[in-house]
């Protein structure tokens, strides 16, 4: 099927092939039948179809004998170049006539136009207008024919006349038996102003983008044809697929027809390739169109393009740096043209602007794009488009997941689909995958395929980290060390450089101390191992690939969140983030502190980390940390809760800060609901348990117990019972139904654990984070 | 003998059943002309005693009610209906021979044209110079000027035995023209002062009549280049909208020649919704309508639909939106809106001077604000946006006013 030209189609293809436009085709008949005394001007963008019903209406006239008696229609080249006078338009249209006489194979006639013609050759511009109009005019009353003149690209002519306009509308306005039925890819100026000859001299049809229905109708007649069967059965099996390529083409014939068998490609991995090739046939069409466009205008277009969604007037005027005016100005061109259509903003009274054929913004993000994140953006929104946001997760996720790596799945790919993705957690992975092929590739100019200042300035903490991690290895690789039995310098790095907590200043300086031939001991206290069954697998390599930060590297309540949705669920992972902040990195700042306490198991994760703070022998930040915690919570803490907190008043006795303990549980308004544990407390701060005898018996028993077992030495468990009997027996029977429905939950406690809230954490002398 | 009787069966039946043409932008004639009885016999009245300047706004239908006069006049003889456009000439002598060739092709005016004349003014042959009795001077550059041979020529036209009643359409393009290649005006008083004469002449008085139309307004194109005392003979003669009945039953015919049905109620809709009742106006709404239709019964609501899709022509009627400051500048332009706001919110326009408050805080001198309100509502009504009707000042076209409510308001 030809496409770019349809002059060249067959007649009998040219009627085939002729589904769209026929209502208008049939409007133009019905008005040649009537006597044709209206001139028409079709107007309509590229690929709208005007050439092409232009040509369909002279066969249509050729073919009907009744009307091929009254009238003849005559086809001009389809850019009239050699137009400057109007002589030379109307000697163009005698040529035409002879044309349309020979393929009638009414030969004399034709000859007796052509000698005619050439007597006028040597005449002045004047006479030879006036008589080639008047050699014209005569032919047709004598033959009692109307002669339709087809003009394409009329706004072409009528700009190449303008010295001459109200001659040549003078010679359309009288009846001589000569009808022009034109073609323009935009409205004439001079149909529209008001001091033009032609205004509104023209009826105006104006060829839009075809209505679903329509381009249903034509997709289905050029399956038939081309006989792809698949097509029509996604037509009926898939309307949303066929919806999709309607949006992405716009309902422009031509480009429908390029793409319709779109509609056969599989979800199989070859579509990227297949619509690469449908792509690049539209290259001709869509870059003539761009080329086009005046220099500004195509300023503005390429912004607009690569913007993908909705760009107001303003942002398209910061892409741009252009006067606001002038980009208002050419907007509203381009939006007249039809190229770019403008559209209501979401929850915004602002309207934004696109291109309106989704297919060219999809084609020119595949040519125009330098950064890797744009490179395969078409791709994706094409897939988005056209097979729905759930085909596209599934794809990502296929993609993210593949071991190995497709060897031509490139860093771009990676890239547009994260930037298609909502799903946050599947995006940051499959930026990750980008930047790790990134580095792998040893594309060392990355600032040139990313876009670090920009989109994508988040992911510069992350190859920065990826970087560091990676000279860490190398440098411990490279460090001629003698190692403990049992160590190699490649066990080491993985080690220290796959340490999820140590910050990665700490593990810079254990490199140092390595270079400096002073290697620790990497088995106690650095064995990755424990840290699976604490944090979980998925957290720990996450960590140790860089794509999140070490615990103790944490600055933003993102990463916050981020790692705990990575965590094995429970309080260990919280309380590991806390205190890997309090104990080797900045302390967590307020905001960070209440997002940890708001989470499950926030409360007991605090607590335990406010021991080892206290460990470290700074009350003042425990205290914060565990009022924090318990703060508003007294009445719904659990049993882990309370078992945290216990645990916590333990050592804040053994750190004989007893008085200071019960002053918080006051503060936290515990001295009544939390009677027995409180009261224990304040005993033991006053060196005796005299007080508990002052109270009622039910709580005396339950207060005397936890006073002995508060006292008791590190390491030895208390028992459940007591947990539970720290809240007061009100009322007597809802607390034996609580205590005798509640199963506490195991609170294990790692050797790890244990040993890291029992000893001092800190093994080497880690330099203060510099200021 | 049988085809005979059927023949002339079809032409009565085609003479009783009229069939009107939906043809817009291009002048029509005969059956497609409709209605303008009442104008027709006025200017017809008028001409018998007076030169007129036909004034209206474009697509009036100036130009078809020029060579329906001609039809009437020629039809009753009462004179010989010459209708030359002069809107191709661009110099003095082009004019002449437009206004010439227009006599000498009628049957009455074919023997007015007297050999050597016609050959020194260039007409019927493309030559650039004669040897003028002898001297073997060229044209072109010969003295006299070309008043001469034109008067001569016009000498021997008025030795007609029947009136001429010449229609000379386009005349401002040229005057604009002559205006615009000497701009000290020399060369337009020349030609205006001799155009005047040769209507004021005394052998002429009862031969010669003008009617004078054009797209631009002559008068409008005078004032401005100070020319008013060559026009001052002329009868200043407005073309308007139809009336109401007139404007239905245009509708009516048009609908019934396409095999359409309107009813009263859409016609009075169509109506409303052209404002301007021109036949254009009709026209470019009835055609809308009957695309909508095919080949159901249009209604009412039917209307709505259609009007819609032609206020979607956002290329077409934004034009005029965008078109304001590039023929105004600043801050002209800002005035030019608030009128036209003004004149958009009622159908039925505004008056002078609910115009001038509107822009009195933009020009709070009053003198200064009456010059500035003349001419922008000049300019609003030379350039196609506004018309006076009954002292109102109201948009031309109904469904621009709409358009400029719905999108620019």
């Amino acid at each position: 099927m030809t496409l770019y030209n349809p002059h060249l189609l067959p007649r009998h293809d040219l009627v085939e092939t002729f589904v769209a436009r026929q209502p208008l085709l049939d409007d133009l008949v019905d008005d040649l039948r009537r006597g044709g005394g209206q001139h028409h001007l079709l107007v309509g963008g590229r690929g709208s179809g005007k050439t092409t019903l232009l040509l369909r209406l002279a066969v249509t006239i050729e073919d009907d004998k009744t009307l091929a008696r009254k009238c003849i229609p005559l086809r001009f080249p389809e850019e009239q170049y050699n137009v400057a006078r109007p002589s030379d338009f109307w000697m163009n249209a005698i040529d035409a006539l002879v044309d349309a006489l020979e393929r009638q194979d009414e030969r004399r006639a034709a000859k007796r136009l052509e000698s005619a013609l050439a007597e006028l050759e040597h005449l002045d511009e004047a006479e030879r207008a006036r008589r080639s109009l008047a050699l014209l005019e005569s032919w047709a009353r004598q033959a009692t024919r109307l002669v339709v003149l087809l003009v394409d690209n009329l706004d072409l002519v009528l700009e190449r006349l303008a010295a001459d306009l109200w001659g040549l509308r003078e010679a359309l306005s009288i009846d001589n038996h000569l009808v022009v039925i034109g073609a323009s890819s935009k409205l004439i100026d001079e149909a529209i102003d008001y001091q033009s000859p032609f205004y509104d001299f023209f009826h105006v049809h104006e060829l839009g983008p075809l209505s679903e229905a329509e381009a249903r109708h034509l997709v289905r007649s050029l399956a038939r044809r081309a006989k792809t069967p698949r097509v029509e059965e996604v037509l009926e099996q898939d309307p949303g697929r066929f919806k999709a390529l309607y949006v992405l083409t716009g309902g422009t014939p031509r480009t429908l027809a390029l793409l319709h068998t779109v509609l056969a490609l599989d979800h199989s991995d070859r579509i990227e390739r297949d619509l690469d090739g449908l792509l690049d046939q539209l290259t001709p069409y869509y870059k003539a169109r761009f080329d086009d466009l005046p220099a500004q205008s195509q300023v503005i277009v390429d912004k607009v393009a690569l913007h993908w969604h909705p760009i107001t007037a303003a942002e398209c005027q910061l892409a741009t740096r252009l006067d606001l005016n002038t980009v208002s100005a050419q907007l509203t061109r381009l939006v007249k043209s039809g190229l770019l259509a403008k559209v209501s903003l979401p929850g915004s009274a602002k309207l934004g602007f696109q291109i309106s054929e989704r297919f060219f913004n999809i084609w020119y993000l595949m040519r125009a794009s330098r950064r890797l994140r744009r490179r395969l953006s078409w791709f994706v929104e094409f897939l988005r488009i056209f097979y729905g946001e759930e085909d596209l997760r599934r794809r990502a996720d296929a993609l993210v997941s593949a071991q190995p790596p497709d060897r031509l799945d490139s860093p771009a790919k990676f890239l547009a689909f994260a930037s298609a993705i909502s799903d946050e957690a599947l995006r940051r992975r499959l930026e990750f995958r980008a930047i790790v092929l990134v580095m792998e590739h040893e594309i060392t100019a990355i600032r040139e395929v990313m876009d670090l200042e920009g989109e994508d300035v988040h992911l510069a903490p992350i190859i920065d980290r990826v970087r560091a991690l990676r000279e860490i290895r190398a440098r411990i690789a490279k460090a001629k060390v003698q190692w403990p039995a049992g160590q190699t310098s490649k066990s080491a790095a993985e080690v220290i450089s796959r340490h999820p907590i140590l910050s990665l200043h700490h593990k810079e300086s254990i490199v140092h101390l390595i270079e400096a031939g002073k290697p620790p001991n990497l088995v106690d206290g650095f064995d990755i191992a424990p840290w699976y069954s604490i944090l979980g697998v998925r957290l720990v390599d996450t960590i140790g690939s860089g794509e999140l930060p070490a615990l103790a590297d944490i600055t933003t309540a993102t990463e916050i969140q981020q790692i705990i949705a990575l965590a094995k669920p429970g309080w260990e992972a919280i309380a590991e983030v806390a205190t890997a902040k309090e104990l080797f990195g900045s302390p967590l700042d307020g905001e960070m502190l209440r997002l940890i306490r708001l989470m499950p198991d926030g409360a007991s994760g605090l607590i335990f980390a406010a021991s080892l703070v206290l460990e470290g022998n700074n009350w003042t930040r425990a205290r914060y940390l565990v009022s924090l915690a318990i703060r508003k919570t007294s009445t719904d803490m659990d049993m882990e809760d309370v078992a945290m907190l216990v645990a916590f008043l333990r050592t804040c006795i053994r750190k004989g800060r007893a008085k200071e303990a019960a002053e918080l549980l006051a503060e936290a308004g515990m001295t009544e609901r939390w009677a027995p544990l409180y009261e224990a407390v304040c005993a033991i701060a006053e060196g005796s348990s005299v007080r508990l005898d002052s109270l009622a018996p039910e709580m005396r028993v339950a207060a005397l117990e936890l006073f002995e077992q508060l006292r008791k030495p590190e390491g030895s468990q208390i028992p459940d019972d007591s947990i539970e009997a720290t809240r007061s027996s009100e009322p007597p029977m809802t607390n034996l139904h609580a205590a005798s429905s509640h199963k506490p939950r195991k609170h294990k406690r790692s050797k790890t654990l244990r040993s890291r809230a029992g000893s001092n954490p800190v093994q080497i002398s880690a330099p203060r984070r510099m200021k | 003998m049988i085809q005979r009787p059927c023949r002339t069966t079809v032409l009565l039946y085609n003479k009783i059943v009229v069939r009107i043409e939906n043809i817009i932008g291009k002048p029509v004639s005969d059956q497609n002309f409709f209605g303008r009885d009442r104008e027709l016999a006025e200017l017809q009245g008028i001409t018998e005693r007076e030169h007129v300047l036909l004034l209206a706004p474009r697509r009036v239908g100036k130009t078809s009610l020029l060579h329906a006069l001609v039809k009437r006049v020629d039809r009753d003889t009462s004179a010989i209906g010459v209708y030359a456009s002069v809107a191709a000439a661009t110099t003095e002598i082009q004019f002449v021979q437009a206004v010439l060739n227009g006599i000498y092709t009628t049957p009455g005016g074919r023997k007015l044209k007297r050999g050597f004349v016609a050959r020194a003014l260039g007409l019927g042959r493309g030559v650039k110079s004669v040897k003028f009795a002898g001297s073997g001077v060229d044209l072109e550059t010969r003295t006299p000027p070309w008043q001469e041979d034109a008067d001569r020529a016009f000498a021997t036209v008025v030795t007609s035995d029947r009136p001429l009643l010449i229609l000379i359409d386009e005349l401002p393009v040229l005057v604009l023209a002559l205006a615009n290649s000497d701009p000290s005006g020399a060369r337009v008083r020349a030609f205006l002062q001799w155009f005047r004469n040769l209507r004021q002449h005394p052998a002429g008085a009862n031969k010669l009549r003008f009617v004078l139309a054009g797209s631009i307004g002559l008068d409008n194109v005078t004032r401005r280049h100070r020319l008013t005392d060559t026009i001052n003979d002329l009868r200043l003669w407005p073309l308007g909208p139809f009336e109401p009945p007139a404007a239905h039953e245009f509708l009516r015919q048009l609908a019934d020649s396409y095999q359409m049905k309107l009813g009263a109620e859409l016609c009075s809709a169509i109506c409303k919704t052209a404002g301007w009742l021109i036949p254009f106006h009709l026209q470019v709404i009835f055609s809308v309508l009957r695309e909508h239709a095919r080949d159901s019964s249009p209604a009412v609501e039917m209307l709505e639909a259609a009007i819609e899709s032609l206020l979607d022509r956002r290329v077409y009627f934004s034009y005029w939106d965008e078109r304001l400051h590039e023929s105004l500048g600043a801050p002209s332009d800002a005035i030019a809106r608030d009128l036209l706001a003004l004149c958009a919110r009622d159908p039925e326009g505004a008056t002078s001077s609910a115009m001038s408050l509107t822009i009195a805080q933009r020009v709070p001198d009053v003198l200064e604000r009456a010059n500035t309100l003349k001419w922008i509502v000049d300019v609003l009504s030379n350039d196609g946006y506004l018309v006076e009707q009954d002292g109102r000042w109201r948009f031309r076209s109904g469904l621009l006013r709409r358009y400029w409510v719905r999108h620019v308001l």
